[in-house]
């Protein structure tokens, strides 16, 4: 009596077992064969000299692609853009997203509005979005003459002149990702509890106040979200540039000014037919997000120590 | 004194709503420009003024130039892989936050390692994949490799973790297995965060590039995002045409986010988003 009870426990576990395993099933196998074959084979490219139109003349050379990656200026160019593109847009995008998320949770009416209104350009593409801001930056605009007029910076098409470039390519990237950041910062504002702010509200806290001692310490959780998926972004940017090269041109244009990790890894592969070093650049862009990302854990598991 | 402090509250939320709509406005001004001169024609351009005439020719130019083919590829290829997201994500989500089998922690950790792993280290060897298939300028190219998001099984898992384990061992009790469990109990219960797992997989499919320009190159299996990028080549002094574009490409997307938005931001705070 008792064995047959204890028998059909374990088969009622081993059922689970064998469901636990067809649910996670379809997922491991289409991440082994799109996911981590193709990454794994990547990372052999990486140590070989290949040309994408003969593949079968690959040969070995080591850590070569490596070391003619790091003496390659047009890949120090894609580098530093990249950090200026991160540099900038992750505090802006930090500082926007707070007080537009802010500003909204503190108003009465229409939070769902505006939360609406302010998500839509984090739910279009990168290519349209950058078509029609391109479209307001263009010499003798809108936004260059109001620029040009109040801080005297030269009118010029933004997008095509090597001295505005990379800040349009900035303002793109702020402008694609802010939305969505003002929601994860609306939901991490609804998630600080009120008896905190009632509490200060006794003790007589002005909003300011209660902004800078209370909120942004609380908010600590999603600010540390947000800079770390904002990095990776920008880190990861393609699509601005991209969609900026006019058809034919070289992806970075003008004059490489607006190059970044992804579009020379790209135009490696794509343009000079060059997987292989490509791919060194690629396992690069990894390398530095594993940096970040490692940097980040340490830093939250700091800050979860002294809460 | 009393009066007084409300007066200041009053007159602070006022500033707030200014500042709110001051700043969207300026937020969505490229959509509002591009909406706007998508109705121009070509000696209006540029003037930012009432025009004599609203004309609605650009429509059917970009009509012409292949809208509905590109619609059509779009649909297929979101379609796709919403629907692969949807089955694939939910299952593996809910197994580990649900079941208990041997490895559990070793596939929560194969899953989660892919978004470590920037995407585009695998571009060239999947675009090598579908030569060899024969799969360059076909659907399945854009799909199959696209069907798991490792980020979308985290938030279903995290999302599954937060129904109380009461309502399964009823179930349980009721006699259903884990596969009646799943289907009949916790996916009704679900519907927010399919909702939202909706959005993100449309959201991305929907304005996807790099991928569909990379393993496709005949014009006819263009997507809405190469499309309108070659448009914006060929009439790059027609910024009335590509802005009909930029207005075809987004409408659909803008639409159906709004549709659905109510459970987005529910279940985004419901997930509770945490560092």
């Amino acid at each position: 009596m008792a064995s047959t009870a204890a028998k059909t426990k374990l088969s009622l576990a081993q059922r689970d077992y064998v469901a636990g395993y067809i649910f996670v099933a379809p997922i491991l196998l289409l991440m082994l064969v799109w996911f981590y074959y193709p990454a794994l084979q990547s990372l052999l490219y990486s140590f070989q000299e290949i040309n994408f139109l003969k593949m079968a003349d690959a040969r070995y050379i080591g850590l070569g692609n490596f070391q003619k990656l790091f003496a390659d200026p047009a890949f120090w160019q894609a580098a530093k853009n990249t950090v200026i593109i991160t540099a900038v847009s992750v505090p802006a995008l930090v500082i926007f997203g707070f007080l537009v998320a802010y500003n909204i949770e503190a108003v009465m009416r229409g939070k769902a509005a505006y939360r609406t209104l302010y998500y839509i350009p984090a739910v279009t593409s990168a290519v349209a979005l950058t078509i029609s801001v391109m479209y307001l930056f263009i010499e003798r605009g809108a936004i260059p003459t109001l620029l040009n007029r109040v801080f005297g910076i030269p009118d010029v098409t933004w997008p095509a002149d090597t001295r505005t470039a990379l800040a349009f390519v900035c303002i793109l990237v702020i402008w694609k990702n802010l939305g969505f950041f003002v929601v994860l910062f609306i939901t991490g504002l609804q998630a600080i509890s009120n008896e905190i702010i009632e509490a200060s509200k006794v003790d007589g806290a002005t909003g300011l106040q209660r902004m800078w001692y209370i909120t942004i310490p609380q908010l600590r959780p999603t600010t540390s979200l947000v800079v770390i998926l904002s990095i990776i972004w920008c880190m990861q940017c393609f699509d601005e540039p991209y969609t900026l090269a006019r058809s034919g041109g070289v992806v970075g244009s003008p004059a490489g000014t607006t190059s970044t990790l992804v579009t020379f890894f790209y135009s490696q592969n794509f343009r000079y037919f060059n997987p292989g070093y490509g791919s060194a650049a690629a396992f690069v862009i990894f390398a530095v997000l594993m940096l970040v990302s490692v940097i980040q854990r340490a830093y939250s598991g700091r800050s979860q120590d002294h809460a | 004194m009393m009066n007084k402090a409300k007066l200041q509250l009053r007159s602070l939320s006022v500033l707030r709503h200014f500042g709110l709509i001051g700043f969207v406005l300026l937020y969505l001004l490229p959509f509002l420009f591009a909406l706007y001169t998508s109705f121009l024609g070509k000696p209006d351009i540029g003037k930012f003024v009432w025009p004599d005439r609203w004309v609605f020719e650009n429509y059917r130019d970009v009509f012409n130039a292949g809208l509905l083919n590109w619609y059509k590829n779009t649909a297929i290829m979101s379609g796709g892989i919403i629907l692969g997201n949807l089955v694939v994500n939910t299952m593996a989500g809910y197994a580990l936050a649900k079941i208990k089998f041997p490895g559990n922690k070793l596939v929560f950790f194969i899953i989660i390692g892919t978004m470590m792993i920037p995407g585009q280290v695998t571009l060239v060897p999947i675009y090598t994949m579908s030569v060899q298939l024969g799969w360059v300028n076909t659907y399945q190219a854009l799909i199959i490799p696209f069907l798991t998001s490792g980020m979308l099984t985290f938030f279903m898992r995290q999302f599954f973790l937060s129904i109380p384990h009461e309502i399964e061992e009823a179930a349980r009790i009721d006699g259903l297995g884990r596969f009646g469990i799943f289907f009949r109990v916790v996916l009704p219960n679900a519907k927010t965060a399919l909702a939202t797992l909706v959005i993100f997989a449309f959201k991305d499919s929907w304005n996807a590039f790099l991928w569909p320009v990379t393993l496709t190159n005949r014009p006819d299996m263009h997507v809405i995002t190469v499309g309108l990028n070659s448009l914006k080549g060929q009439y790059y002094e027609w910024i009335n045409i590509t802005m009909t574009g930029v207005v075809c490409a987004t409408l659909p997307m803008v639409i159906v986010f709004i549709i659905l938005q109510k459970h987005f931001t529910k279940s985004m705070a419901m997930v509770g988003i945490k560092g």
